[in-house]
């Protein structure tokens, strides 16, 4: 598995307060700005509370009634000390700049405690999307649904829970934790979700601290010796179908007089009993287009996990050849990206493989036309990039016999299916 | 100190505070006291998980289920009390517990049994140690519980994702507790201070309000029972001598009149003895009625003559009798005595409380008889001559001493007067007795060979001299008014005011005291000592009062004073607001002055808000900045700040994460950039380089003039 690591990138909340008018969507899916929950201790401890009171009442022992009405009040101290724990806290998520799915990077969240005077205790921070997992509301829908929807918390950014013990007055601490994000495609922040169970574990609250933050994971890159079987050798010069000066042997033929006396091949020469010479093929710094057909016939869960596959391949495919110093063209229906060189080449290519998503065809033949193409509006750059003169590889789902042997001449196609 | 040695410690102190509550509330034998303190410091200096891996571990394990066995033996041979055998076994439990302590769910189980040991104590006691006990409970279970739920949080994280700081110390590295470091160890504890003072805060109007039903069978605990001999059937003379030796506090007694509208020679009754039979006084009727109820009181007389009634208020400690004290003559006792009864002799008793602490009120008349309304033409009804003057066979010399004492009275009651003056100034007071308990005859031993003698024997020889001259009387015993405290505004009587006196019978007002002993010799006390004694005295009063003795009825009656407090804030407010309006509509001019005097204030007060920063920065900070003229360096970045503060109020503000640099570039175009710009650089070399002190600093607040200025002149943000 390949790792780029670039700057890395910070995410931060851009409001210290919860601000008043949260994004509908929270709502929605069943995360409330703030929650107060009792926890299993805490469920003991009102019932123990209960069972004193009446023994205390039951009994008029006023020194029950002392440790009756602390017991209470530490209920309502609780509360007072929990909202206040979870006040005027500042967040930041900090990543690497590139990441792929299925890496292990490193997060650094830090918090920070802006409060003057009262320190923090206990705080456990989460992305919203994985304590909705959490939340009532999406269990029983999940209950209701038979557990056949989607699990909450898939497109969280910050996919571990941090916990942070103390923190004083005015001051920032931070933590690394390491999580991989399990697909590509971008994901985005909500805010961060901060609960507390301080003081006493009885009762755990929460609040939402509204941020702003994405990040774009781009797909799978693998060693291309994965799919070598799949792949003619590719080398970052392409040879032409033309004899010419170059370093790959072309044929061997007849010497011909006035040539130069080192094209001879001496092995050739003895073997036929003539002089025989040597003819290389002309190497031009011909065009490469990596082509990622998204069109996919069918709606079939699986056809998505090969969606995916090719995706991943198309991400290995343009890796290898940018590394290979191989300008590189790379064309889906939805994006265009022009010849280049270099890293910056590359992640703009996976930047576009990362958000990629499969279309079903529209035409219902089995036709492969140059319309599936769409992202190309100049009609003669998509003429030329399916000419002879451009070498392509094409990832595509469609059937072996309707892609045109025009294209075939010119490309080497890998299907859906051999993935 | 690192997170698990104050996880530990606080701990510790939680399990300790349950263990001396069950220690000072007397539950537990001084034996296991110390069995377990042994084990308690044993377990803080070894490391008892180190323990509970060993094979001492587990045997310990194999042993735990050896309990149930201890206690039955305990149970049926040792203590003999389930109660104490099941608090032995509960320290049995915790021993274990703490010799193996490890894992979370043993520290839980030791929490929840020193929880049980205070609910425990608070079951058994009512005194005021208590409070020092809860506490300290409450300070070490607020720590302990949040270092508990601190603990379990990390575990809950580390179990999920391993977490870890940026830069993890190397002693801590792989333990599971990385992110408590470093620990702020002061701050946690000020926090759970913080956090106990704001329960206890809470926790007092909350234990007044919470409600408390009357129907309550809990009778409050004893407490160690004070041995009060004088208070049973029947007395031999010199019993009273031997209670009389201690300093143990009896009872309390509150009263509604001051200390000095009380009568001088007030006295607690006790009991009374009507039959004398040359060495005991015993009760020739046995018999105990009971009292018709009338509210919350019962009422023992229908009438009174002129009467001077008094309020008492006892808070009488657990005694070893049954017998209610109150002033004489008692009108009525309230309910909260228990169930009352009473016999022929006026004594009064109680079963429902008996050997347990009790807290009554009484109502009493303690008029002082007026001697011109006495009369021997009064006749005294014949029940009782027959059973108060009975006289057993006593040595005839003290008949005669009473005639020869007597023989120039005029009436009955001056007879009586005459004999107790003359045994208050004849005899002497004393606590020893030389031969006279184990005479044939005591009284003629004190009363011609000895001649001293303490109050019984004073009250005997009275009784009996009464009693040869046909005047009704009988002995009471019980006890002087004590010592005034004046802080808890309450009489103390402690076991060396018993007392013992007479009550002769002379119509029409009925039995009327008499006190022929002599006044007792009391070592003086410091004044120091007096007062730290009545401080610790009118606390524990006030405890007992307030706390142990709060209950519906005392409730429903704060709630109602509560209320009536409201209606006369009300009523108050009411007038105050006619009274306003009636001036208003008359003009007055006095009213008016006070209107403008009051708005002047006001108008004063909010002139000095709005000019405090203009006069911080034309008056205090010059000052300051003459008076610190030695450190340009400090002066340059108040400088810097004071301009910081000039341009927020402007609108512009340093955005976080920007350097001070950048913020002075990012001006650029504004009238005050250059000026801010400059100021910038000097404040950058203040802080982080070398720096001309002397030239610089004046620049700076030629600088911040100029900034200053610019604003003024109307510039608004770039």
């Amino acid at each position: 598995m390949l790792k780029y690591f670039g700057i890395s990138k910070s995410l931060s909340d851009s409001a210290v307060r919860a601000p008043r008018h949260l994004p509908r969507s929270v709502f929605k899916d069943g995360l409330f700005p703030f929650s107060f929950r009792v926890t299993h201790a805490g469920a003991v401890y009102l019932g123990f509370v209960f069972l004193l009171s009446m023994t205390a009442t039951g009994t008029g022992n006023n020194l029950m009634f002392i440790i009756l009405a602390a017991l209470l009040s530490s209920i309502v101290v609780s509360g007072i000390v929990s909202r206040n724990a979870l006040k005027q806290i500042a967040l930041s998520l900090q990543l690497p700049e590139n990441v792929f799915a299925g890496e292990k990077v490193s997060i650094k969240i830090s918090m920070m405690n802006l409060k003057r005077f009262f320190p923090s205790f206990s705080i456990r921070v989460q992305d919203p999307e994985m304590s909705r997992r959490e939340s009532p509301f999406i269990r029983i829908r999940q209950w209701i649904a038979g557990g056949k929807s989607a699990p909450a918390g898939e497109m969280a950014i910050f996919r571990k829970a941090a916990y942070f013990p103390v923190l004083l007055p005015r001051e920032t601490r931070s933590e690394l934790t390491v999580q991989s994000f399990p697909k590509r495609g971008l994901y985005k922040l909500e805010g961060f979700w901060i609960s507390t169970r301080f003081p006493f574990g009885f009762f755990q609250r929460g609040r939402l601290v509204a941020a702003e933050g994405e990040i774009l994971v781009y797909p799978i890159v693998q060693n291309i010796s994965v799919f070598s079987h799949l792949l003619p050798f590719l080398p970052g010069t392409i040879e032409s179908p033309h004899p010419g000066p170059g370093e790959t042997l072309f044929s061997i033929r007849k010497y011909q007089e006035a040539e130069s006396a080192r094209t001879i091949d001496w092995k050739a020469t003895a073997k036929t009993g003539e002089l025989m010479a040597r003819e290389y093929a002309r190497e031009e710094e011909g065009r490469f287009c990596l082509i990622l057909d998204t069109h996919v016939q069918g709606s079939a869960p699986e056809l998505d996990t090969m969606f995916e596959k090719a995706v991943s391949f198309a991400a290995s495919i343009a890796a290898h050849f940018v590394r290979e110093g191989t300008g590189t063209e790379f064309l889906t229906p939805s994006e265009y990206v022009p010849r280049g060189i270099g890293l910056d080449h590359l992640y703009r290519i996976l930047r576009s493989l990362a958000v990629v998503k499969r279309e079903k065809r529209k035409t219902a033949g089995p036709g492969w036309d140059l319309a599936h193409f769409p992202a190309v509006k100049n009609d003669r750059l998509l003429k030329e990039l399916f000419s002879e003169k451009v070498f392509k590889i094409i990832v595509t789902s469609s059937p072996r016999e309707s892609v045109p042997s025009a294209v075939l001449r010119s490309s080497h196609v890998v299907f859906f299916d051999e993935l | 100190m690192s997170f698990p040695r104050l996880f530990k410690a606080v701990s510790f102190c939680l399990i300790s505070s349950g263990f001396v509550a069950i220690t000072a509330a007397g539950i537990v034998t001084w034996i296991s006291a110390i069995l377990f303190s042994a084990v308690l410091i044993f377990s803080w200096v070894v490391d008892s998980a180190r323990i509970e891996r060993s094979v001492a571990g587990r045997i310990l394990k194999f042993l735990a289920p050896g309990c149930i066995p201890l206690f039955i033996i305990d149970y049926t041979l040792l203590s003999r009390s389930f109660e104490n055998a099941v608090f032995h076994l509960i320290l049995f439990v915790a021993a274990i517990k703490l010799l193996t302590l490890s894992k979370d769910r043993d520290y839980l189980l030791l929490y929840v049994i020193s929880f049980t040991q205070l609910l425990a104590a608070a079951s058994r006691t009512v005194d005021p140690v208590f409070t020092a006990c809860f506490l300290l409970f409450l300070f070490s279970a607020v720590a302990s519980m949040i270092l508990f739920e601190m603990r379990r949080s990390n575990a809950r994280l580390q179990k999920e994702a391993k977490v870890h700081p940026v830069i993890v110390p190397r002693e801590l590295h792989g333990t599971g507790m990385e992110l408590f470091s470093p620990f702020p160890v002061k701050t946690m504890l000020v926090t759970c201070a913080g956090i106990t003072l704001l329960i206890l805060f809470i926790s007092i109007p909350l234990f007044f309000l919470l409600p408390r039903a009357t129907l309550g069978s809990y009778r409050q605990p004893s407490g160690k029972t004070l041995m009060t001999s004088g208070f049973s059937d029947r007395v031999e003379l010199g019993h009273i001598g031997t209670i009389k030796q201690s300093d143990a506090v009896v009872m309390r007694v509150k009263t509604d009149k001051a200390f000095e509208e009380l009568p001088h020679d007030i006295k607690w009754r006790g009991l009374a003895f009507d039959l004398y039979d040359g060495r005991a006084w015993t009760r020739s009727e046995q018999a105990r009625n009971p009292i018709p109820t009338q509210g919350w009181y019962y009422k023992l007389e229908n009438y009174t003559q002129r009467a001077n009634l008094t309020n008492q208020t006892f808070f009488v400690e657990a005694l070893s009798t049954d017998a209610v004290f109150a002033s004489h003559r008692v009108l009525a006792v309230s309910r909260d005595v228990g169930r009352l009864r009473h016999d022929t002799l006026g004594n009064l008793y109680t079963s429902g409380h008996a050997l347990n602490k009790l807290k009554y009120t009484a109502i009493s008349d303690t008029i002082t008889p007026d001697a011109s309304e006495m009369s021997d033409l009064r006749p005294i009804p014949e029940d009782i001559l027959r059973v108060y003057t009975r006289v057993p066979s006593v040595d005839p010399r003290i008949a005669r001493l009473a005639r020869r004492v007597t023989e120039k009275a005029a009436n009955r009651y001056e007879k009586a007067l005459t004999l107790e003056r003359y045994l208050r100034s004849t005899y002497e007071y004393s606590l020893v007795l030389r031969g006279t308990p184990k005479s044939a005859d005591p009284l003629a031993m004190f009363l011609f060979d000895v001649r001293k003698g303490h109050c019984e024997y004073f009250a005997s020889a009275l009784a009996i001299m009464l009693r040869q001259l046909g005047i009704p009387s009988r002995l009471v015993n019980g006890f002087r008014r004590g010592e005034y405290n004046s802080i808890g505004e309450s009489w103390t009587v402690r076991q060396y005011d018993a007392h013992s006196w007479i009550e002769a019978y002379f119509p029409p007002y009925g039995w009327i005291e008499f006190d022929p002993t002599p006044p007792e010799p009391r070592p003086p006390r410091s004044a120091l000592s007096r007062l730290l004694y009545d401080l610790s005295d009118a606390a524990n009063l006030w405890w007992w009062e307030n706390i142990v003795n709060y209950d519906s009825a005392r409730q429903r009656r704060a709630v109602a004073a509560f209320l009536d407090r409201l209606d006369n804030v009300n009523s108050r407010i009411r007038g105050i607001a006619a009274l306003a309006h009636g001036k208003i509509q008359s003009g007055a001019r006095a009213f008016a002055t006070g209107w403008i005097i009051l708005l002047t204030i006001v108008a004063l007060a909010a002139a000095a808000m709005l000019l405090i920063r203009p006069m911080r920065r034309l008056i205090i900070k010059p000052i300051r900045r003459r008076l610190v003229r030695e450190n340009p360096r400090s002066l340059t970045i108040d400088f810097y700040e004071e301009a910081i503060t000039l341009l927020g109020s402007k609108g512009m503000r340093l955005v976080r994460g920007q350097t001070p640099l950048e913020f002075a570039h990012g001006l650029r175009g504004h009238p005050a950039a250059s000026a801010f710009l400059a100021l910038t650089v000097m404040y950058n070399e203040a802080r982080f380089a070398r720096f001309d002190i002397r030239l610089r600093a004046r620049e700076a607040e030629a600088l911040l003039n100029a900034l200053r200025e610019s604003l003024s002149a109307g510039a608004s943000r770039p």
